[in-house]
């Protein structure tokens, strides 16, 4: 035995191991979760915070085939987000 | 609340509210018919004023735009603000989707915090009960210490109720010191040290006011210090350099900006709100709408489903519009044979009303059903929910070209008459996303162009091959819409699309009353069109085309036909054939006659000289001048091309006989010139008034120019090509 101890690294390419923060777009549809931040510029931001989209708020994945828009559940109703918004809103 | 019941009073009513919630069927179910539509001075934004009698009281009431918010991001907002804030009416009712109740009242709270006096409609309050939601209107009206009244707009429940406490509310500013919210230590800290500074400055902001000032400022709000009411405050460098201060040290000790922080605020204050006042059923995870959003948002159902309504919907209109539009046609020919046969002589006065104006605009109005059952398909799409669905769907496609989702719907439109289209634009909030739009929107085939289509395919093609040139014209006009919007988008117009972020509202069922109305809306344009350009264009047409008048002519053609008589008289009697035939034979060689001496007398008016002068021009596509002669009509309104084609074909005969007039072209041309005319009409320069409301749209008459010079080119280009290579094939 010597000294240095080998550190098995979680399969992080399995998703639901994931603690970090994810965007939207990655998302599975089906689940819930809370977004942490939104990147990209203050327009965009301001623009969604309007419709509830900050950070903190829950949202409900309805439908993410990865290749397009997501529609998502936040405050009751429902959203359809555009792929470029939802890469870069982020959560967990 | 104090109840004024003084009769005769004259209030202001402002309506607001959210994108979809219902506004406009309350707004109509208000006012009924007594609307009308204007602009607000500078911008394209529609104004919508109704007026409406209630208890002796005269009512007035404007349709603000709809928004989530009125933070000025958008030109529909800043109308929306400033006009409560100048305009300052008795009374502000905020439509509110019930079944979508915490977005809906972001507004609200927004309402609040200005202090203007408010009523909230609980409107589809009929939608929200049946999906199990609760709400306790008393205790929220209590939290909120705002009035509530529960509507259905669709069916006009709660109107009255609505009305009442409207009027009772009006006026009625004592006591509102408009709402607070907590900002968080941070916010709230500068929101004091400007509010202090704002009020020690000068009275001009009344108390409830400043506060609102103050927090208006702090979000950014730079549209704010424009209105004149709060130029001098502004002005102040003190106040200037406190709210550099403010903005800065905010910048650095909070993470986003300000009213991204505001508007969390305001969400967790209604979320509080919420969680006392309204109680959902548990939601049923596969409530209908869900179940039908599976399968048509599907990924593989999605697009053959789409594509199939889409297909539905213009085959609907064509076969359902053509019965509505032969009765049209009857209609207007009994018109003209009324006018031929109580009208005895052959005044200038007889042939403008017949060719000119009957001819002219008839063409026109002929196509109204098709549109109108164009736009009933899409009202009914768009009232039930789908289009949302479509916009999803098409989303990822429109990005491959540059575009994005919420841009299809505008081009759809664009298939029944394309300033509605162009209108649409509106909800496309970057620049370049809606300019690009604007600019290929009009080669989607639009109504107008339906006519030169069934004019020429029917006297040049076989019977078997109708529909597929049709759709043939139809699919090179979404091509070339493909091919210009990503060559833009790469181009002069890089950039950047906006995000694409829309609301989904569940699928409803459409209420006829409302998809009339919407249909009504997008229709009345065309109509407007018609009555206006089209019935101008049609008599400067009629005199271009019957003036300056030959008189003289090169030919003896009185005594040619002269001639004929004699000549059919002989031989009456001295031939076997039967009379028939000999008649028949008559016929045409009169015929033959009359038309050389139209086409003399045509070369001569102004038309047909312009039509000769742009010949050389034209050639390359194979046209001749008459075809000129048509085209220049067509820059008006395209309908008038066919009319024109009648009148250089026909002058002075009925020219409703469009087997007539097909026939004598199919004498004339080659298909492969009927084809390049249908191309050429197809990408060229989009009538006068198109051209006219994109300059108005865009704000800058640079891009309509573009609009009109560049199609025009690519039209030129592109029917040169074919002609010549087809002819050489």
């Amino acid at each position: 035995m010597n000294g240095s101890t080998e550190i098995a690294l979680p399969n992080t390419a399995s998703s639901s191991i994931l603690r970090g923060p994810l965007p939207l777009a990655l998302s599975h549809a089906g689940e819930s979760f809370r977004i942490t931040r939104i990147n990209g510029s203050r327009d965009l931001k301001e623009h969604l915070s309007a419709l509830g989209l900050t950070p903190g708020v829950e949202v409900v994945i309805h439908c993410n085939d990865r290749k397009g828009p997501v529609i998502v559940g936040v405050k009751g109703s429902r959203l359809i987000i555009g792929q470029d918004a939802a890469l870069k809103i982020m959560i967990e | 609340m104090k109840s004024n019941s003084v009769s005769g009073r004259k209030i202001r009513i402002a309506l607001t509210g959210n994108p979809n919630s219902g506004k406009t069927t309350v707004f109509n179910a208000i006012t009924g018919s007594h609307q009308h539509v204007g602009n607000y001075p500078g911008v394209t934004v529609e104004k919508k004023i109704g007026s409406r009698r209630f208890e002796g009281n005269n009512l007035e009431i404007v349709d603000l735009p709809g928004v989530y918010s009125l933070t000025p991001h958008s030109a529909e907002e800043v109308v929306a603000r400033n006009y409560l804030i100048e305009e300052k009416p008795d009374v502000v009712i905020d439509i509110i989707d019930s079944s979508s109740l915490e977005r809906n009242l972001y507004l609200a709270i927004q309402l609040l915090e200005m202090g203007v006096p408010l009523v909230l409609a609980f409107n589809m309050s009929d939608v929200a009960v049946s999906r199990g939601i609760r709400i306790d209107i008393e205790k929220l009206s209590r939290l909120l210490n705002v009035p509530i009244v529960p509507t259905v707009g669709s069916r006009s429940r709660g109107i009255d109720e609505l009305l009442q406490t409207s009027v009772n509310t009006a006026g009625n500013t004592n006591g509102t010191r408009g709402l607070v919210i907590g900002y968080g230590p941070e916010i709230d800290a500068e929101l004091d040290g400007l509010r202090q500074l704002i009020s020690a400055d000068n009275g001009a902001a009344p108390g409830r006011r400043r506060r609102w000032l103050a927090l208006k400022t702090l979000e950014g709000d730079r549209e704010i210090e424009k209105l004149a009411e709060w130029k001098d405050v502004f002005n102040t460098p003190d106040l200037r350099d406190t709210v550099e201060n403010a903005a800065s040290r905010l910048a650095s000790s909070l993470e986003d900006s300000p009213e991204v922080h505001m508007a969390e605020s305001r969400y967790a204050y209604i979320s509080d709100i919420v969680r006392e006042t309204v109680s959902s059923a548990v939601e049923q995870k596969r409530n209908m709408s869900d179940r039908i959003d599976s399968i048509v948002t599907n990924r593989v159902l999605g697009l053959p489903i789409f594509l199939g309504l889409m297909y539905v919907v213009f085959q609907l209109t064509f076969t359902v519009g053509e019965p509505l539009m032969g009765w049209i046609e009857n209609l207007f020919g009994w018109l003209g044979g009324l006018i031929e046969s109580n009208w005895p002589s052959d005044s200038a006065l007889k042939s403008l009303i017949e060719d000119g104006i009957i001819g002219g605009v008839g063409g026109v109005l002929v196509f109204l059903p098709n549109i109108l059952l164009l736009f009933l398909a899409i009202a009914v799409l768009e009232d039930s929910g789908y289009m949302a669905r479509a916009a999803f769907i098409m989303d990822r496609l429109m990005h491959k070209i540059g575009l994005q989702g919420k841009s299809f719907i505008p081009l759809l439109i664009g298939f029944g008459c394309t300033i509605p289209a162009i209108m649409a634009t509106r909800t496309l909030e970057n620049q370049r996303d809606r300019l690009t739009t604007m600019l290929v929107a009009p080669l989607m085939s639009c109504g107008a162009r339906l006519p030169i289509y069934t004019l020429l395919i029917p006297a040049f093609f076989p019977r078997p091959w109708h529909g597929i040139m049709l759709w043939t014209i139809y699919a090179i006009g979404i091509v070339l819409a493909i091919v210009i919007a990503k060559l833009l988008r790469s181009t002069a117009l890089k950039g950047e699309s906006a995000p694409f972020v829309m609301e989904l509202p569940p699928y409803r069922m459409p209420t006829p009353k409302s998809v009339l109305l919407h249909m009504w809306e997008r229709g009345r344009l065309y109509l407007r069109k018609a009555g206006t350009v089209i019935l101008a264009i049609s008599i400067i047409l009629w005199a271009l085309t019957t003036y300056p008048q030959k008189t003289v002519f090169d030919k003896d053609y009185d005594a040619a036909i002269d001639r004929i008589q004699l000549n059919y008289n002989a031989e009456l009697v001295s031939s076997d054939l039967n009379e028939d035939a000999v008649q028949a034979f008559l016929d045409k060689q009169l015929a033959a006659v009359k038309r050389e001496q139209q086409a003399e007398a045509m070369a001569y008016t102004a038309a047909g000289r312009i039509g000769h002068w742009i010949e050389p021009l034209i050639k390359p596509m194979g046209f001749d001048w008459k075809i000129g002669t048509a085209l220049i009509g067509a820059f008006a309104a395209k309908e008038v091309f066919v009319a024109q084609m009648g009148i250089v074909y026909a002058i002075g005969e009925e020219a409703e006989e469009a087997d007539a007039l097909r026939q004598r072209l199919q004498a004339s041309y080659t298909p492969l010139v009927a084809f390049c005319i249908m191309l050429f009409c197809l990408v060229s320069a989009p009538c006068m008034a198109t051209i006219v409301v994109t300059g108005r749209e865009s704000n800058s008459w640079k891009w309509a120019l573009l609009q009109l010079g560049g199609l025009t080119m690519v039209a030129w280009i592109l029917a040169t090509a074919v002609y010549q290579i087809g002819s050489i094939l």
